[in-house]
């Protein structure tokens, strides 16, 4: 078994989570509010009225100030990977650098050259021009994304590639199954369209309080449409995409799935828990029941994850100790499997040393018989296969129901305004006013699902985050965290003071 | 189901924009 500082590995992991939820602060607001930009630009440029164009610039300077702090903590994201990640950079990263590499030197680029003409070109280059330029910084934002999800898409379904034993590396196969892999297109479609919803909710925040001061009254009335149409649809969609990747997680990942929904029974007919309180006592395997008190929707949890109500959906016990009847292999035998093949493949790397050729072909015939289940042969028991039930399970249900709240209230928005009483309606303006920090809830809990949902596992089956990270001292991350929690903390405090300065001036100063 | 969510995708920028210039005309703010 490999000699793992198992301290290093949770403090990697917490290193990479405080970067990727405060990076996750202000990447969804560029994802939307380039979108929303570009429409206040084109309805301004469409009527020629001044107005339209002040409103543009006021969500635009906004825009900026996100913009670089995004860019900023992003940065510091890919250096992780060879930082602390160093053993998954060098197992995976023909593979997983490509999809990167392509986001800085072909999105990325995009965005920052239209951004310099967005911001910089207002009376320097045609209005055509410029609202063309405005409409390249939304679609790079959004392309930026889709290739960070493919990367992603592919630790959760990996896909388009063959494990060289020479080199103990994963190599790509199929650039084009690896950007159409199925995970990675719900997951770009679900994530962007929620960064569209959440710019929708920052926008009802900031014209709430213009309302509630009784400040730029129209301009906050007009941004309020525009933001209710986009986030209602954007809600629409984001349901839809989120039912599709719950789908595509039933299917490549369904120990993810029985932890979302604190299922350890499988069954058919399998319903869904609407709400409910996980017992924390309950382990894999015991008698005790998973929930203090819960409440359900027969058949649903069958439906969502195959398509069928009468379907069979497996809990963490049927894919931990297996389930004969429905064909589900155990996780003590696939570890069997893996030790097999990890000693094959030592023993492979022995006889090539020693140019023992018939001694390496025989141990590669047999690795190959097993090499699926590689990865499994770093798990120590059956039950190393089980994520923590109580984070994603919990997660999940916030997401759920606050992406169920959201659409209610862009309703609610939208009947106001078309009734001519908003300024009036003075009980649904601070519920606008707290709207934005729902959504980020909703947004980081989204991630925590994905990635605690997915543990053990680095890349999903194949590799281990115990034998994915760096073979570094624990200390010297645990320093690194709590210097990148300082900064991060003072550009978050930095961004908030800047943007309400910003507000505190408004739009018609500002132009 | 990946082609039908990226065609919807681009509906829904699309169609926002439309509805978004449909209501400000409804509420007189366009």
């Amino acid at each position: 078994m490999l000699d793992v500082d198992l301290s290093m590995v949770n403090w990697a992991r917490a290193q990479f989570a405080l970067t990727a939820m405060y990076h996750w602060i202000f990447v969804p607001l560029t994802l939307g509010l380039s979108f929303l930009c570009a429409f206040f630009e084109s309805i301004y440029v469409r009527t020629g009225n001044k107005e339209w164009k002040s409103i543009t610039k006021f969500w635009m300077t906004l825009f900026g100030i996100n913009f670089a702090i995004g860019v900023a903590t992003g940065i510091i994201l890919e250096f992780e990977f060879g930082t602390n990640w160093s053993n998954y950079s060098w197992i995976v990263g023909d593979i997983f650098g490509a999809p990167l590499a392509i986001e800085g030197i072909f999105a990325f680029f995009l965005e920052a050259t239209f951004f310099a003409v967005m911001f910089f070109g207002w009376n320097r280059v045609s209005k055509n021009f410029h609202l063309f330029s405005t409409w390249m910084v939304a679609v790079g934002s959004n392309l930026s994304a889709v290739w960070i999800l493919v990367a992603n898409g592919w630790m959760q379904n990996p896909v388009g590639m063959v494990f060289n034993p020479e080199t103990a590396r994963f190599e790509m196969q199929n650039f084009f199954e690896v950007i159409f892999n199925p995970v990675a297109v719900s997951k770009f479609t679900h994530t962007s369209s929620s960064g569209f919803l959440f710019a929708c909710l920052f926008i009802l925040t900031i014209s709430c309080w213009y309302l509630i001061k009784e400040r730029h009254i129209e301009m906050a009335k007009k941004s309020i449409v525009v933001a209710s149409v986009f986030g209602l649809l954007s809600s629409a969609y984001v349901g839809f995409t989120g039912d599709e990747s719950a789908y595509e997680v039933a299917q490549k990942q369904p120990m993810k799935l029985a932890a979302i929904e604190g299922l350890y029974q499988g069954e058919k007919n399998a319903p869904i828990v609407a709400a409910g309180i996980l017992n924390m006592d309950k382990q894999p395997g015991d008698n005790q029941d998973p929930f203090l008190v819960k409440v359900e929707i027969p058949y649903l949890l069958s439906l969502l994850a195959n398509r069928s109500f009468n379907s069979f959906v497996p809990g963490v016990d049927d894919l931990v100790y297996g389930n004969k009847e429905e064909g589900i292999e155990g996780v003590a035998s696939k570890i069997t499997k893996g030790k097999q093949a990890l000693n094959d493949l030592a023993q492979f790397k022995q006889a090539r040393k020693e140019k023992n050729k018939e001694k390496a072909e025989q141990s590669l015939t047999r690795f190959k018989t097993n090499q699926d289940y590689m990865g499994y042969g770093y798990l120590n028991k059956p039950e190393d296969a089980v994520p923590s039930i109580a984070i994603p399970y919990y997660a999940f249900h916030i997401m759920v129901a606050l992406g169920t709240f959201f659409p209610i209230l862009f309703i609610a928005f939208l009947f106001f305004s078309l009734k001519g009483s908003l300024t009036q309606t003075k009980w649904l303006l601070p519920i606008g006013l707290i709207s934005s920090l729902l959504g980020l809830f909703a947004q980081q809990s989204g991630w925590v699902v994905a990635e605690v949902g997915r543990q053990p596992w680095a890349i999903n089956g194949l590799l281990p985050v115990h034998v994915a990270t760096t073979n570094l001292a624990a200390r010297n991350v645990q320093i690194t965290f709590f210097m990148f929690l300082g900064l991060f903390t003072l550009l978050l405090i930095a961004e908030i003071k800047i943007m309400l300065k910003q507000i505190s001036i408004g739009p018609e100063e500002g132009k | 189901m990946s082609a039908l969510l990226l065609i919807l995708y681009v509906f829904l920028i699309i169609v926002s924009y439309k509805g978004s210039i449909f209501i400000l005309k409804k509420t007189d703010l366009l």
